[in-house]
């Protein structure tokens, strides 16, 4: 296996998280039933007469994918790969409750082309004029965990030394409604900072858009370095630990081995549960973290468990609001990235990483 | 006449998301495409639509396109012509 390290790191979540030095320092409490991204203001990446056509997503997409080349202190890529649940919801609805108010006549062209799943990595290849392997990965909450397979595989076939990965979703009024009537979410405003302490079913819907850079070689950006990917569709508990493992004894690693552990928790109770019970476990020695109670439930949401994961291991510093469980202070060399779907209890995947 | 073309200019303005552009920042004798407001094909399908949808007009002649959508003007004078 190459080395692969994150050189270029960017997130537009419900924090305020795209600047360079910024990481959950002061983290937002909100009330409601779902969070939104706090939006920088996109004409400083994005030339107006473009901006206008694009809906929200398609902009925090392109915005963080610039700052993350531009840190990476590149201009060109050898590929665009994106993962993403749900991919341009605003533009989807608007085209179809079109095709409706309109009895199937009279569309109007821009909100159909927008409405594709790969739009923003298609976007950010005409703005950087990349000609290159541009991929979107629509698989739930795995999306972005593929995405970083995909690109894994490309460098290791040596077709590509710097690729941009990443995971885009946004949640609308009308998903969020549809949602609720199959009690995905909880049934009222909730406290963000108390979420994880609910005892009931369902979460706090969100969005984010994260995207890095990655390359095969070390700079003086690079946050960590990335060891390898691991999905399982369906496991028992047993099964789960046993091919974790495996996984981890690839790397003449083991449990032990794992200093901090980032989990999916989201305040569902039953699912809250699996994570807690797996963790405590096979980590008792890790410091266990959570995030998914600072920017909300959705399917790409641990890209931005991701984001946290490399910060953490370039900086070695751990913010309070993501402890969960044995803050333990030592000298941080790996982070596993665990998440899985909270509703159908499926798709598990692992994310291992190292200090570069 | 003038009702019309301050209508339409709040109407193109919406439904091409001109941000920052106000109806008084539009001249109405101006070319709408490769001049000031920078509109390209997506926009004059756009524009199509708008006239079908809220006119009920249907462009007939598609060699008419270029001299109809000139400007802000000459689509009011096409809507007055049609209706």
């Amino acid at each position: 296996m190459k080395d692969i390290f994150v050189n270029g790191l960017c997130s537009i979540s419900p924090q305020e998280t795209y600047e360079k030095n910024s990481f959950l320092d002061n983290p937002i409490n909100y009330k409601q039933e779902y969070l939104k991204v706090i939006n920088p203001d996109y004409k400083n990446f994005i030339d107006n007469q473009v901006l206008r056509r694009m809906s929200n997503i398609i902009r925090m997409g392109v915005t963080s994918a610039k700052i993350a080349m531009q840190e990476a202190e590149i201009e060109s890529l050898d590929a665009i790969i994106a993962g993403t649940g749900l991919g341009c919801m605003t533009d989807t609805e608007k085209f179809l409750n079109r095709l409706i108010d309109n009895n199937e006549t009279l569309l109007t062209p821009t909100s159909f082309i927008q409405s594709t799943h790969n739009t923003v990595a298609a976007q950010i290849a005409v703005m950087i004029n990349c000609k290159k392997y541009n991929m979107t990965y629509v698989n739930q909450n795995i999306a972005f965990e593929l995405a970083l397979t995909d690109a894994i595989i490309t460098i290791n076939e040596g077709v590509a030394e710097n690729i941009l990965v990443g995971g885009i979703d946004e949640i609308t009024t009308e998903n969020f409604e549809q949602k609720k009537r199959i009690s995905a979410w909880k049934t009222s405003e909730i406290d963000n900072f108390n979420l994880l302490n609910s005892k009931t079913e369902g979460c706090l819907a969100g969005e984010c858009s994260t995207f890095a850079v990655l390359s095969t070689q070390k700079t003086e950006n690079t946050y960590a370095k990335i060891i390898d990917v691991f999905t399982i569709f369906k496991a028992s508990e047993n099964e789960l630990q046993d091919k974790l493992l495996n996984f981890l004894q690839k790397y003449n690693l083991n449990f032990n081995d794992i200093d901090v552990v980032i989990t999916g928790n989201n305040g569902n109770f039953s699912s809250d549960k699996i994570y807690d019970e797996f963790c405590s476990t096979n980590f008792p020695n890790s410091t266990q973290l959570v995030y998914k109670h600072l920017v909300g439930e959705h399917d790409s949401a641990s890209s931005f468990g991701f984001w946290i994961a490399a910060k953490i291991l370039k900086n070695n510093i751990i913010p309070k609001s993501l402890v969960y469980k044995n803050n333990i202070e030592r000298s941080i060399k790996y982070v596993l990235i665990y998440n899985f779907n909270y509703y159908l209890k499926y798709n598990h995947s692992f994310v291992l990483m190292q200090k570069a | 006449m003038e009702e019309l073309i301050q209508k339409l200019k709040e109407q193109i303005i919406e439904q091409l998301n001109l941000e920052d552009v106000k109806p008084e920042d539009i001249d109405e004798n101006a070319p709408l495409f490769g001049g000031g407001l920078g509109l390209d094909s997506i926009d004059a399908l756009e524009l199509i639509v708008l006239l079908e949808k809220d006119y009920g007009i249907k462009i007939q002649d598609s060699s008419k396109g270029k001299e109809i959508f000139y400007s802000i003007k000459t689509i009011a004078e096409f809507i007055k012509a049609n209706k």
